[in-house]
């Protein structure tokens, strides 16, 4: 059986910041924080660096590629036409298709990514653990290790208290 | 509250996150206005106008135009290049507000992004009604086909404008509704009614708000808001580059591209300020878009009208210099002194002399002088597409083809129901979508995260 998170409910997030770093020095694992903003502080103290930039290079290079090979397939290989005299392969006047398609297709390739990390799609059902938390609240989340004892439970909690937390409950 | 030494103070008064909520949403959980209903019957009537006149077009065929052996390219065209100018400022205020993190920018960034993709909508229904036989749309698209298959041509800029539009189009819709996922988590926890709750949870995508989730969410919001950089500045230069590749005098220039891009910047802010104050107004966010946040706006605003007023210049300087009959007749003459001389001097006032008003601080915080000049710009910025296309097409290298335009009533039907497109989704949207980003308004109300 899964052990209960500790979940402690904030009104500021300066508190929340102030309690990740007490918490933070004692050693303790901060699962999550929900947000109803982006508060940088946060994000910087909790945070990792997103890889998603990484696959917008690829999904870049990829579309370079690609539309390159696409054009020239078409233009100089498939169906050659000749307009107005000018060369099949034309690569100046191409760099505007391939740069479009650079960005589209990066573009694309970056949305994709995004919701294949978050596993956010339409419809997808909200695991909310406050209903204000898009509002108004913030919500830290401290998992449990197994052999967590109930004294250390209560010194976390006390400790949620101390930094000005609202609430202080146990949830799976 | 946000203080700086520049701009002054922008919130103008201290608000809880709460308070945010319930004052920028108000609109999506209250009653709807009786202005809303008398606003939605105006714009449905102006979009029954337009879809008679598409109808018309399409039926009957592209006689029913305005357009003649000479005049090729139209009141269509004149109305495509100013939509596009106007969807320009939604995607520089994302820049903005996204990429160099300007605070000023986060109150007006999703009204203008949902102009944007209005505007751009509005736009695209243009060139794909000049095709005549819209139902051969797809011909444009490049796949293997019957025809031998014969590609597309991609080395043709009216392609390349083709491609350009569809990605803006694209990149702004998707812009605007990841912009819009956290306030719609926002709505689904507060809506009462089953539906609204149904619908913005459908649509926020499970959005809860972790950690995990804002670092993945800013990365790509700046992915995106840096690729929409180069993409805007690149939208309004191809389709500048659709005329500036002609050879017809007053279009084969190669100032056409910043000249239209600038233009763009200039129009789409103008139309953001003259919307922005009516919302305004009408939904009491006098706390959220101030004075200093318009003030900001009229800033860009005189910037872009000397740009404009220079390059106006500079096309008359080279079309002297350059010593070719043509141009100086189609710079000097046709335009500056003659049959067109009332249009160009209308953009003229319109585009590089009125906004100079805007130096003057009483003018610049005056909400009335702000709605007139905006307005000006609007009408200034239309007639700079209507000299640009017929007044070069009219009066081209042959006397004998010389001729006139006028527009038909289908014409001004498409027109009319382009606008009514346009205020049909803006009232849609004011009504269930709240038209300031509530959750970057409670991150820039945060001192602690200046």
């Amino acid at each position: 059986m899964k052990t209960p998170n500790i979940i402690g409910i904030f009104d500021n997030d300066d508190q929340v910041v102030e309690a990740i770093h007490t918490l933070k020095s004692k050693n303790i694992k901060i699962a999550d924080v929900h947000a109803p903003f982006a508060s940088h502080h946060i994000l910087k103290d909790l945070g990792k660096e997103s890889r998603i930039p990484y696959g917008s290079v690829l999904a870049g290079a990829f579309a370079i590629v690609a539309t390159f090979s696409f054009i020239y397939w078409t233009s100089v290989i498939n169906y050659p036409i000749v307009f107005g005299g000018k060369p099949n392969f034309s690569f100046p006047a191409w760099v505007v298709v391939i740069y479009l398609m650079t960005i589209l297709l990066t573009f694309i390739g970056t949305v994709i990514i995004f919701q294949m990390r978050t596993k956010m799609n339409f419809g997808k059902k909200a695991e909310l653990m406050h209903i204000d938390s898009t509002e108004d609240k913030f919500v830290m989340i401290i998992e449990q290790d197994a052999d967590i004892t109930e004294k250390e439970v209560q010194n976390i909690k006390k400790m949620l208290s101390d930094h000005g937390a609202i609430e202080v409950r146990m949830d799976n | 509250m946000i203080n700086t030494l520049v701009r002054g103070t922008f919130t103008a008064r201290e608000k809880s996150f709460r308070q945010v909520t319930d004052e920028i949403a108000r609109p999506t959980y209250s009653k709807t206005a009786k202005w809303w209903f008398a606003g939605m019957t105006l714009a449905t009537l102006m979009l029954l106008f337009g879809l008679w006149a598409i109808y018309k077009t399409i039926t009957v065929g592209l006689g029913t135009w305005g357009l003649n052996n000479s005049v090729g390219w139209g009141w269509d065209i004149v109305n495509f290049v100013w939509w596009i100018g106007i969807g320009h400022a939604g995607t520089a205020f994302t820049i903005f507000l996204i990429v160099f993190r300007a605070r000023w920018a986060a109150v007006f960034n999703r009204t203008a992004e949902a102009m944007t993709v209005l505007a751009v909508s509005c736009a695209g229904l243009f060139p794909a009604l000049h095709l005549g036989r819209i139902w051969l749309i797809f011909f444009i698209l490049p796949y293997p086909n019957t025809r031998g298959p014969l590609w597309v041509n991609f080395n043709s800029p009216l392609f390349w404008d083709v491609l350009a539009i569809t990605t803006y189009l694209t990149l702004s819709i998707t812009l605007w509704y990841f912009g819009m996922i956290p306030d719609l988590a926002t709505l689904r926890d507060r809506s009462t009614s089953k539906i609204k709750k149904a619908l913005y949870g459908f649509f926020s995508m499970g959005w809860v708000g972790s950690v995990k989730n804002w670092v993945r969410y800013e990365a790509m919001m700046k992915v995106l808001g840096g690729l929409a950089a180069p993409l805007v500045i690149s939208v309004h230069s191809i389709v500048a580059l659709d005329f500036a590749i002609s050879v017809i005098p007053g279009w084969h220039t190669t100032i056409l591209p910043p000249y239209f891009f600038i233009g763009a910047i200039f129009s789409g802010f103008a139309m953001v300020l003259t919307l922005t104050i009516i919302i305004r107004k009408l939904y009491n966010l006098q706390d959220y878009i101030t004075i200093p946040h318009l003030e900001s706006i009229t800033r860009v605003l005189i910037f872009g009208s000397l740009v404009i007023g220079l390059a106006y210049v500079t096309e008359l300087f080279v079309a002297w210099y350059s010593g070719w009959e043509f141009e100086m007749f189609t710079f000097l003459k046709n335009r500056a002194t003659g049959e067109y001389s009332s249009a160009f001097w209308i953009m003229v006032f319109c585009n590089a002399i009125a906004p100079q008003a805007f130096w003057f601080k009483r003018v610049r915080t005056s909400i009335t002088w702000m709605v007139i000049i905006s307005i000006i710009i609007n009408i200034g910025m239309w007639y700079e597409r209507f000299i640009i296309v017929i007044s070069s097409l009219t009066h081209t290298f042959l006397p004998a083809t010389w001729t006139s335009f006028t527009p038909t009533v289908v014409d001004i039907g498409i027109y009319v129901g382009t606008f009514g497109i346009f205020f049909t989704g803006m009232l849609l949207f004011l009504r269930y979508i709240p038209s300031i980003a509530m959750n970057e308004t409670k991150a820039f109300s945060k001192k602690s995260d200046h």
